[in-house]
């Protein structure tokens, strides 16, 4: 299932909610989340459901494992089973299909290729155990006793298909023990509703243009077309996944779980090195704290650990080499800006700052989304005026003047202006009234943002179907 | 590990902490759920024309390969609440995202809800011209679904090609109101097109005397001067058709005919079709190329109106242009009388009364006055006993031309090639068919999947359906009403479309 459906609005949501607060038993309240996060993930993935018990069943024992025989080998032998049979699930039933079809392209081989279907959330749940199991065996954290706590860690809806990767030391406490105060019913709401609101009303139509331009015939595409079409899947991209990350956030929160922030404006950076502080930050703490300080850091072969962590998290985005060239990109520009380019960066105007950053990212978005290398070469040089039908195109005109208010709202989300606006806000002599006025205008915008998407998501279905068209 | 006595306490230094918003928010989401449950589903959409999702029954296999899952979805979708209305308001939403320069706006072709009346792939041999076959309404909310880098799901799809899809739609352009298809027609398919109905003039020869008429469309003379390249040449296209055609294939030069009289209500403001006036002037320079006097508009014909129509290009944009715009349907009754008979799908061999003039529709059915829509074959008997007799082999655009040649011959067979379902080749030789005219737009010329019905058609055979009991009970009640189902729709249609204005 997704948030962004009706269903889950209107039916599933309102039951868990009612069902979680019906009584103030822990066991009840977690049962229900347990049952309601099985049932969310079933809906879409009947089958490797079981996968995910499995994988939440063994990992529950390697940490109990890890922390009995702490310091001895039975414990490193526990951490290695685990890291053996999770990379090896996500080997399998991610990567066995592109594995074999390189090496078919390398050896000249024709070795059957397996289509295994990519179990939704497999690539963040086992994220999510594998840090569990590391954090436990380096003393990190208390080992969970109880086994339906540590599944609802592992299967908890909100985060579980789609991020952020939650950390088990951060909500340890949380699963023990938690309650939802007023800021958490009333924070989450709005978290949930902003996020609904950025994937249905901005990245969907943003993904509609995206396609649009990029998906059909390339030598059609004019260069302006072109650099509308990558721009609307830049902002299709962030409004999609940080929207979902802020329905993750919002719906964990009025569960009493507070999740660390996923995504910080990233656009606003100045440089590659910050945007990727502030782009799917679980992603890269991970990254940075399970791989490359292990490895060595900064200290020591500083170009191999970043060779290493960036094709990993290239690959770790999608079966598919193109996402290897994207993480590999962003670890070169890393590596640069390490060795001399943030030096030059920071004797440039700001306005100049950022633009590297907006084209450096906006690139990085093509490698990411052609899939097939001839296309996104075709579509690189289309980008740079070397092939296409010309420069300007005049239905991207009509279409961006159609959409003109959209597009703005849309280039303001992406900027903490909001945030901002609430500074100042605060920093104002207010009447008395003043925060009656703040939680009337605060709900009355989350249930206008709800209407919204739910007239959009009826949209969506809405097909005419016309019998006798040609 | 907490016990429960220590949950209970931190619960009780919380207690009344539930603030209004919390419960406003769980009870607007909760009503609307109850709604949802116990409200009674409608089946059929009027305004989309279509059946909606049913309930999937859930079993075993159902839920086991996510089958239950993905049709409960569509199914909840389709039949939420207030539904009608939340659509009508998000695409009033959308078009309120920007400004309308020049008085143009265009959906582009992610937008224009591609439909076929038959997808090419479907494995069958017949076809249903009735069934309003609802489409996956889930899968568009599914692919959209997430770009999330993992799956990328979104970012691998490969990109559509156009003959796959069928259609060369490129978006939808409105111009004041006007809607119109934009043309991106492939000369390779117009090519095979030709290709195809030479292969007939190859089994007739001289016998059987071949027309081919490719029609433009609005696109090609209603386009404002700035934005004439975003639509391809259909005059072109049509040239380049021509130029492929067999010696003993004449190509009738409609787009003349037609072009001459641009300020006249030719193609209707709301729907992809043109009016029975364009089909007119179609039919005048058919007339020549057949050699006979065609009548004139002005005085041969008592015209009749139906007002207050809204078409295809509407339905799918629901712009509010287009619906202050509006359309009204003009129809030519010639004074020799005819009588019609038509041919159901899945009964190819058996006729029954049908009618030249569905004089009863209105609302969003408006084109079907028409012969009352598409049907395998429509055979329009006349009060002009000269022993001539005509194939006309078409989609929807023929069905305003074909009443026109009433006055000239005395049978006409109007062959629908999406859903006829016997050897052509062998009608045309039972019937001593004298003349054969394809009659296209330059859409449907330039669409793979209608070029090649052309070959099939020639020598198919009919196979039963095996299983569809629902559709031929369907058939069979209308052949018995001698009613088109949709005639039902009407009143509510008409209704609803009195809301709208």
């Amino acid at each position: 299932m997704v948030f962004s459906n009706l269903i889950f609005l209107c039916l599933f949501l309102p039951a868990n909610i009612l069902l979680y607060y019906l009584t103030r038993n822990p066991a009840w309240r977690n049962g229900v989340l347990i049952f309601f996060s099985l049932f969310f993930y079933a809906w879409g993935e009947p089958v490797w459901v079981t996968l995910l018990i499995f994988s939440a069943t063994i990992d529950y024992f390697h940490g109990r494992l890890c922390e009995k025989y702490t310091g001895r080998w039975q414990a490193k032998a526990a951490l290695v089973s685990s890291l053996v049979l999770n990379l090896g699930l996500l080997g399998v039933f991610k990567y066995s299909g592109m594995a074999v079809e390189s090496l078919n392209a390398l050896t000249g081989l024709s070795l059957p290729v397996p289509t295994f279907s990519l179990p939704i959330g497999i690539s963040f749940y086992t994220f999510q155990t594998i840090s569990y199991v590391v954090d436990v065996y380096r003393g990190q954290v208390r080992a969970q006793q109880s086994y339906w706590r540590f599944f609802m860690y592992v299967s908890m809806y909100p985060q579980l298909v789609a991020g952020p990767i939650v950390r088990y030391k951060e909500v340890a406490a949380q699963i023990d023990s938690r309650h939802t105060d007023r800021e958490d019913f009333v924070k989450g709401i709005s978290r949930f509703c902003a996020g609904l609101g950025k994937k249905v009303l901005i990245a969907n139509l943003a993904g509609d243009f995206a396609s649009q331009y990029l998906d059909g015939d390339l030598s059609a595409l004019t260069t302006a077309g072109a650099w509308f079409g990558i721009l609307m899947f830049t902002l299709q991209i962030y409004f999609d996944f940080s929207g979902y990350s802020d329905m993750a956030i919002g719906l964990a929160r009025l569960f009493g779980f507070h999740y660390m922030e996923n995504f910080h404006y990233p656009y606003i950076s100045q440089s590659v090195s910050e945007f990727w502080r502030r782009w799917h930050i679980s992603l890269g703490s991970f990254f940075r704290d399970y791989v490359y300080i292990p490895l060595g850091g900064n200290r020591t072969h500083t170009f191999r650990n970043l060779l290493v962590v960036w094709f990993l998290t290239g690959l770790w985005h999608g079966a598919s080499w193109n996402f290897v060239l994207w993480g590999l990109y962003f670890g070169l520009l890393i590596f640069l800006e390490k060795q001399f380019l943030q030096k030059i960066l920071q004797r440039l105007p700001r306005v100049l700052r950022h633009l590297y950053l907006l084209f450096a990212v906006t690139i990085s978005w093509s490698l990411f989304y052609f899939t097939d290398l001839s296309r996104l070469w075709t579509f690189l040089q289309t980008l740079f005026g070397a092939q296409g039908a010309g420069l300007w195109d005049i239905q991207l005109e009509v279409e961006l003047l159609n959409h003109l208010f959209w597009l703005i709202a849309a280039v303001i989300g992406c900027m903490p202006i909001l945030p901002w606006a609430k500074e100042k806000w605060k920093l104002l002599q207010k009447p008395r009234w003043a925060p009656f006025f703040e939680n009337g205008v605060g709900m009355a915008w989350n249930l206008l943002v709800l209407f919204l998407c739910a007239a959009f998501l009826a949209g969506q279905s809405y097909n005419p179907f016309l019998y006798f068209r040609f | 590990m907490l016990s429960n006595r220590d949950d209970y306490k931190a619960e009780k230094v919380s207690k009344g902490s539930l603030p209004w918003q919390m419960a406003l928010f769980t009870a607007i989401l909760t009503a609307a759920g109850i709604f949802s449950l116990l409200l009674e589903k409608p089946t059929t959409s009027e305004k989309e024309q279509r059946e909606l999702a049913k309930m999937p029954s859930l079993t075993w296999q159902s839920w086991f390969d996510g089958s239950f899952a993905k049709e409960f979805d569509a199914f909840y979708a389709d039949t939420f609440p207030m539904r009608d209305l939340l659509v009508s308001f998000s695409s009033s939403m959308k078009e309120s995202l920007g400004v309308r320069y020049d008085d143009v706006r265009i959906l582009g072709s992610a937008e224009a809800p591609v439909d076929l009346p038959d997808p090419p792939s479907r494995p069958e041999p017949v076809s249903r011209p009735e069934s309003s076959q609802s489409q996956d309404s889930s899968s568009s909310a599914v692919s959209s679904q997430s770009s999330q880098p993992e799956g990328s799901s979104s970012s691998s799809e490969p990109p559509a090609q156009e003959d796959d899809i069928g259609v060369n739609n490129s978006g939808i352009f409105i111009y004041k109101g006007m809607g119109m298809s934009l043309f991106g027609g492939n000369a390779s398919v117009g090519r095979v097109y030709a290709e195809n109905i030479n292969a007939y003039h190859q089994v007739f020869g001289d016998s059987v005397r071949i027309f081919d008429m490719v029609v433009p469309t609005s696109a090609e003379f209603y386009l404002p001067e700035k934005y004439k390249k975003l639509s391809n040449s259909e005059k072109d296209a049509i040239q380049g058709i021509y130029s492929h055609l067999a010696a003993g294939v004449t190509g009738v030069d409609a787009y003349s005919a037609i072009a001459a009289h641009t300020d006249e209500y030719l193609y209707f403001n709301t729907d992809h079709h043109w009016t029975g006036r364009g089909a007119y002037y179609a039919y005048t320079a058919f007339a020549q190329a057949a050699g006979f006097q065609p009548l004139d508009i002005g005085t041969d014909y008592t015209i009749r109106k139906i007002e207050n129509f809204l078409g295809s290009l509407y339905r799918q944009t629901q712009d509010s242009k287009m619906l202050e715009r509006g359309d009204y349907v003009e129809y030519f009754i010639p004074a020799v009388e005819a009588s019609a008979s038509i041919v159901f799908k899945n009964q190819p061999y058996a006729q029954s009364p049908w009618t030249v003039w569905a004089e009863g529709v209105s609302g969003g059915n408006g084109y079907l006055v028409f012969l009352c829509g598409d049907a395998p074959m429509i055979q329009i008997d006349t009060g002009v006993h000269n022993g001539k007799s005509i194939v006309i082999v078409k989609e929807s655009y023929g069905n305003a031309f074909a009443p026109f040649l009433i006055p000239h011959y005395e049978h006409i067979y109007v062959v629908d090639e999406r859903h006829f379902q016997t050897s052509l080749v062998e009608f045309i030789q039972k019937n001593g068919v004298n003349d054969l005219l394809f009659l296209n737009n330059a859409f449907s010329a330039m669409t793979g999947y209608h070029a090649n019905n052309l070959q099939k058609l020639m020598y198919q055979v009919y196979v039963p359906p095996v299983e569809e009991p629902e559709e031929e009970s369907q058939a069979e009640s209308s052949q018995e009403e001698e009613e088109p189902k949709w005639r039902g729709v009407r009143t509510e249609e008409d209704d609803e479309d009195e809301d709208d204005e």
